[in-house]
């Protein structure tokens, strides 16, 4: 994956508070001001679940035409980046139930992981994207487990809720993920 | 003990849990043994900790262009406005310092407090006003009702929920008004008479001044950033409702106008609600 990267924008905790309150109310410019915090990590949620810039942009959308719909329903008991991010998981796995474009990369084939480049290291400078490079290609099951747990720090049991599954297959398909990951990552 | 002989297959098989601390000591015990003398497996375990450090430590990505005004397009005038359970949430919030607290607290704190109490109660109070005149006004008035959309979420306003989509009955009158969440204004039918109408706009009326009155009294507690935001927020409606009254009064049938004023309207409540239920200073 050739995407820009950013670094992590520290998240802006005491101003979300403001701003979700301000655009509950309908103040788009609060909205507006909570979209470009959290824009970065809602759009890297949905491409690395998808591994389609264009659809991931269209989802991103979507998940804030979401938020600014159900923010009346946001009681803060977390925070909202917590909040957003998980709707996002939400939006990116609603839509690829209901969506009839399903992409080849997306079959869970496990034959694309071949097609990384030779001696990519998690270890080396760039990481990051090498990283990036591997995930888009594992298999779709392991894709989805892989991003949520080690990338978003869901367990295996909400996991397993989010997905329909049980948390023994969420922890079979992580481990599949790795070990296609190492291999790809050692090659 | 069975674990000293550790096959690499059976250590890959535990691999999962032993790197989520999930194992209890004997396992853990009978692993680290295993990978004391295995060199192939020790590898698989660094390689799987470094996977999973660089996965977790992986920045935000940038699309390609700012989506916003894409979003802005999409947005309903305003969304659902938690109304009364923001309200109530305040006021047992209050209660519940008082009730802790109260043994202690000096009198400018207590009076900090009582203020607060008050806003919420004047919130909840407005809110319930402005539902009773909508409804009285739309139930009298209604000719055709919107196509609801009527998903759990919706009707569970206060309940948070992330997972179903979103979206909401629409009319003319305040969607704060009725407690739910407001879509776009293409949804509904409604019909609902001028009478109503200036009803509905005496109560926001009502309602605006009460809340006005509080945001000034509380002024002094609040952040003067947070006022002067909340203010340029409210100087921005207010020229937005007086342009809308000014097209109103050229063209008093548009329910074009009407609707968008009543929406200006409730933005600018919503505003002074959200002010009035603003945490002090500490």
């Amino acid at each position: 994956m050739t995407a820009a990267s950013l670094e992590p924008t520290p998240l802006p905790v005491a101003t979300d508070a403001s701003d979700v309150a301000l655009a509950a109310s309908g103040d788009r410019r609060a909205f507006e001001r909570l979209y470009h915090s959290h824009v970065n990590r809602v759009f890297a949620i949905c491409v690395r679940m998808v591994h389609d810039r264009s659809h991931a942009e269209e989802l991103t959308q979507d998940v804030f035409v979401r938020a600014w719909d159900k923010l009346s329903l946001f009681r803060g008991d977390s925070a909202f980046g917590t909040w957003l991010h998980r709707l996002a998981v939400n939006v990116v796995l609603n839509a690829r139930k209901t969506d009839g474009r399903t992409r080849s990369r997306f079959e869970d084939d496990g034959d694309l992981i071949d097609q990384l480049p030779q001696g990519a290291s998690t270890s080396a400078p760039g990481a990051s994207i090498d990283l990036e490079a591997a995930i888009a290609l594992l298999p779709r099951g392991a894709k989805k487990v892989f991003v949520l747990h080690d990338v978003e720090g869901y367990k295996h049991e909400e996991i397993a809720e989010m997905l329909g599954i049980t948390a023994g297959g969420s922890k079979a398909q992580l481990h599949r993920a790795r070990h296609l990951l190492r291999e790809a990552l050692n090659r | 003990m069975t674990d000293r002989n550790l096959t690499c297959a059976e250590l890959d098989e535990r691999l999962g849990d032993y790197l989520e601390g999930a194992l209890d000591d004997s396992s853990v015990a009978a692993i680290e043994m295993h990978l004391s003398g295995c060199p192939a497996c020790s590898a698989l375990v660094r390689d799987f900790e470094r996977i999973t450090r660089d996965a977790a430590a992986l920045p935000g990505l940038a699309p390609s262009h700012d989506l916003w005004a894409g979003i802005e397009s999409r947005l309903d005038t305003r969304p659902g406005t938690p109304v009364i359970d923001l309200a109530a949430r305040a006021a047992e919030r209050a209660v519940a310092r008082t009730a802790e607290r109260s043994p202690r607290i000096g009198s400018a704190r207590w009076h900090r407090l009582r203020m607060g109490a008050l806003a919420a109660g004047l919130v909840g109070i407005t809110a319930i006003g402005t539902y009773v005149v909508t409804s009285r006004s739309a139930a009298s008035t209604v000719a055709v009702a919107p196509a609801a959309d009527s998903t759990p979420a919706n009707q569970a306003v206060g309940a948070e929920s992330s997972a179903s989509p979103s979206g909401a009955p629409s009319s003319e009158l305040p969607a704060s008004a009725r407690g739910i969440a407001p879509s776009g204004a293409s949804r509904g039918a409604t019909m609902v008479s001028r009478p109503a109408r200036a009803s509905a706009r005496a109560t926001f009326d009502t309602e605006i001044a009460a809340l006005r009155g509080v945001l000034t009294q509380r002024s002094d507690e609040l952040d003067p950033r947070t006022v002067a935001v909340l203010e340029t927020s409210l100087a921005t409606i207010d020229s937005a409702i007086a342009e809308a009254r000014r097209a109103l009064q050229a063209d008093p049938a548009s329910r074009f106008l009407s609707t968008q004023l009543n929406k200006m309207l409730e933005q600018k409540l919503g505003v002074l609600r959200t002010a009035a239920l603003l945490p002090s200073r500490t």
